[in-house]
């Protein structure tokens, strides 16, 4: 990847890349930011990828079809404090079929700018479909987790749309919300372009027609970014469910201030500790057999998460203490460091080999200021045991919280 | 994937190499045809016979990986800072690591694990915690028990799946299993027109070739005598089953088991089928639109297929109103096969556009570049569909009949 190929033009980035086979079209737009507007949007993402602007879905999917399967997609998303609706298309590069350019372009202009929010029988399938949806998403232990731990550390409760792990809850919420919402939404978004990335396989001349058809300049690149919120994670949380076995355990610590850069190496360093987790938590203690580790950028918090036997509760929680108290210590720092330098490195190199890795790189360089992974893997050897021992002992023992099964108790 | 050279090493394991310059991580990866699928619970092994329980290539997969002759295998690559990871499916398990040095050392250890297994009781009880706890948690992932559900009750010849409907058993089946068990199986399974490897980097053939030729030569050979006993893949368990279970909402599935004529590929059918299903469940779908718009079908859950024996399997779960109503008009509109020239064309582009699209991701997963050797040789599905003509896509979708079908439902039991 060389960055020195992006190239910024009035608010859309461009990167040139002729070893893709596709092209990618990002657009973000700020959206209203007003939580009533939560269950709307869930619906809106649904509406606006399934009719396209078109009258009839089956229109829309047959000239998507037609070009290549040309597809898109509408997400919206909090970054960084701002509600932003991300619309994105991905097409085959137009030159490694036929040149459908022209037509594409039509196609992603109504896309954009020409949906109507007129049908109520679709609205009422959307909502029917998404219920379904998270209800069977709420059947998986770990995401139920996740919801719970997510509510708790946020000091909300099933009564808040955003956090809610009650379907029946959700339902009703998704149930009022009307046509007019979704169009309200829409409208407020549209005229609101804050920034775009094109990526793959693209011609000047491909390029320009875009530029011409879609009238989307802004000064605006980057989200500011905020102030991180503090979690609350000073709690010992459990909720148990008779209805299954499975048990999922958060062993939550904060991570102190500091600089972009460290908490960068930071999360190298945490996530090269996998190992040496799966070591002592598996071979070592002989418990579980999947654990991770999770981060919460926004929080400055980090986790590490296992699925055990409820039994063994207390066992866990003396082994990631092992673990933790491990990484703070001198002797495992070199090898930390290397397994860091060494991830970085690959990921260097996974940008080159895997497009899609490339594209969210980009994305998050753009959007987040991320750091280059060239940069980074300087500045590692830069770092001294010192450096690495005064980024983890900031981590802070906060609590836990575990979603236990206790069918076999 | 593109030009994959086929070669057979000096002990007879299939090596698939892809010499590509421009990559700077080398990806190895090594499969056996041998799953968690029930028709290999019975077997005769030199003259004794063997009923073993379920969960036996899962449980193989850690013990091979994990006690090795050169210790834990997955720490050794971590230390030399590559990614890895194992797994077991239906038919084949595969283990895998990728990185950028120290691949020829990373390699070695691959090969000696799977070929000189060295555990022994102490070491398959030090991993039998682990593995109880993951066969426990399968028991109670109802989306997967609803369609590991489907294809149990295609096969009434054999038990696809244990009774729990899990792939590796429950905690029960694995605390039972024993060592002589466990030698068994390998030694039934674990062998040369089983295995296969794949590599895909920026390596010399010759170098390449010549180092694992080094490496094999010190490596035991298995030449055990296994027979299969002779399985009726052609019964149905039950047509219609339903199983209650504390879910949100029912569960439906749908399998059919279609029997594939000699004179047929699998790629012919893999990809003639692929063509097939876009056409009834595509977004373009009329088909779609009315289930949907009816509740007939709110959203997928599982959609899968593959080969067992002579036949092609097609299994889906999904969320809707009417069971019975939505199986009848699909079975109808999956046998309806009437297709047009200007939809095949359509359904072509379609295909084709996957196939470029998946270019700039082959790498993503290694589930993308490992090879599942028992499906298909054919490097390239592009040039197989450019190639594709209509009249025999025709013929091939009127030689797969799809009426043989079972229906199941894991039923919402109140909570």
């Amino acid at each position: 990847m060389n960055y020195r190929n992006l190239k910024k033009d009035n608010g859309v980035f461009l990167y040139k890349d002729n070893s893709f086979h596709t092209i990618t079209y990002n657009l973000n737009f700020v959206a209203p930011k007003d939580k009533k507007y939560d269950p709307a949007c869930d619906l809106l993402e649904i509406y606006m990828s399934t009719l396209g602007g078109f009258e009839s879905e089956l229109d829309f999917a047959k000239e998507c079809k037609r070009l290549y399967d040309s597809r898109f997609s509408t997400s919206i998303s909090e970054v960084r404090g701002e509600r932003v609706l991300t619309i994105n298309a991905d097409v085959v590069a137009f030159s490694e079929v036929e040149d459908y350019s022209k037509e594409f372009y039509e196609l992603f202009r109504k896309f954009i700018f020409e949906q109507k929010f007129t049908d109520e029988d679709l609205l009422t399938r959307i909502k029917r479909q998404f219920v379904a949806t998270i209800s069977q998403s709420l059947e998986d232990t770990e995401t139920l987790a996740e919801t719970l731990l997510d509510q708790y550390k946020n000091g909300k409760t099933d009564a808040d749309y955003e956090y809610s792990s009650d379907i029946e809850f959700i339902e009703r919420e998704i149930n009022k919300v009307t046509l007019d919402d979704l169009n309200k939404v829409y409208r407020e978004a549209i005229s609101n372009f804050h920034d775009g990335l094109v990526i793959g396989k693209i011609s000047d001349t491909e390029y320009h027609t875009f530029r011409e058809m879609f009238n989307l300049t802004s000064e605006e690149t980057r989200f500011k970014a905020k102030r991180r919120t503090k979690d609350r994670l000073n709690f010992n949380k459990e909720v148990k469910d008779d209805e299954t076995s499975e048990s999922t355990i958060y062993v939550n610590y904060e991570i102190g201030t500091m600089t972009r850069e460290q908490y960068e190496l930071l999360f190298y360093i945490l996530n090269s500790s996998c190992g040496i987790m799966h070591e002592i938590l598996r071979e070592k203690y002989g418990l579980v057999y999947s654990s991770y580790v999770d981060f919460s950028n926004s929080t400055n918090t980090f986790s590490i998460v296992a699925n055990i036997d409820s039994k063994n509760k207390e066992r866990l929680l003396e082994a990631a203490n092992e673990v933790i108290e491990l990484i703070q210590s001198n002797d495992k720092i070199n090898e930390l460091l290397e397994y860091a330098k060494n991830e970085i490195r690959r990921e260097i190199y996974l940008l080159d080999e895997d497009k899609t890795v490339l594209t969210k790189t980009l994305d998050a360089y753009i959007e987040r200021g991320s750091l280059r992974k060239d940069t980074l893997l300087k500045k590692i050897d830069t770092i001294t045991a010192d450096d690495i021992t005064t980024l983890t002992k900031t981590l802070t023992k906060k609590g836990t919280f575990m979603y236990r099964g206790t069918k076999n108790e | 994937m593109n030009n994959y050279k086929k070669i057979i090493l000096n002990n007879g394991l299939t090596l698939y190499l892809n010499t590509d310059p421009s990559l700077r991580q080398t990806y190895v990866s090594y499969s056996i045809h041998y799953g968690s699928n029930g028709r290999w619970f019975n077997f005769n092994l030199d003259g004794k016979d063997y009923h073993v329980l379920p969960g036996m290539a899962h449980y193989l997969e850690h013990l091979l990986g994990e006690r090795s002759i050169s210790g834990n295998m997955y720490t050794n690559f971590s230390r030399r800072h590559q990614s890895s990871n194992a797994y077991t499916g239906d038919d084949y398990t595969c283990y895998y690591f990728r990185g950028i040095e120290n691949i020829n050392e990373s390699t070695k250890d691959l090969l000696e694990a799977m070929e000189n297994p060295i555990f022994d009781d102490k070491m398959v009880n030090q991993t039998r915690h682990a593995i109880c706890e993951e066969a426990t948690s399968c028991v109670d992932n109802y989306p997967v028990i609803a369609s590991n559900l489907v294809e149990h009750e295609l096969f009434g010849g054999f038990d696809k799946f244990y009774k729990t409907l899990t792939t590796i058993g429950n905690r029960e089946t694995t605390e039972l299993i024993t060592t002589e068990d466990l030698y068994a199986c390998y030694n039934a399974f674990y062998t040369k027109n089983r295995e296969s490897m794949v590599i895909s980097g920026n390596v010399n053939e010759e170098k390449m070739v010549d180092f694992l030729n080094n490496v094999i030569e010190k490596l035991p050979t298995n030449n055990h005598l296994v027979t299969l006993p002779s399985l009726d893949y052609s019964s149905i368990r039950h047509r219609d089953t339903i199983i209650d279970r504390p879910v949100n909402d029912d569960i439906n599935g749908i399998g059919f088991k279609a029997m594939v004529p000699d004179s047929l590929k699998r790629i012919d059918v893999q990809i003639a089928f692929n063509l097939l299903f876009s056409k009834v469940l595509g977004n373009d779908s009329l088909f779609l639109k009315e289930c949907q718009d009816e509740g007939l079908l709110d959203t997928y859950g599982y959609c899968d297929y593959g080969f067992i024996d002579k036949y092609f399997i097609f299994s889906l779960t999904y969320y809707g109103n009417d069971r019975k109503e939505f199986s009848k008009r699909f079975i109808d509109e999956l046998n309806n096969k009437n297709i047009t020239e200007e939809e095949f064309i359509l359904l072509k582009r379609e295909s084709l556009s996957r196939i470029i699209r998946g270019l700039d991701k082959k790498y993503s997963t290694p589930r993308n570049f490992t090879r599942r050797i028992p499906y298909t040789e054919e490097y390239s599905d592009k040039d197989y569909i450019l190639n594709l003509t209509y009249d025999r896509f025709i013929e091939i979708i009127n030689s797969l009949d799809f009426t043989n079908y079972v229906e199941t439902v894991v039923r919402e039991k109140k909570r």
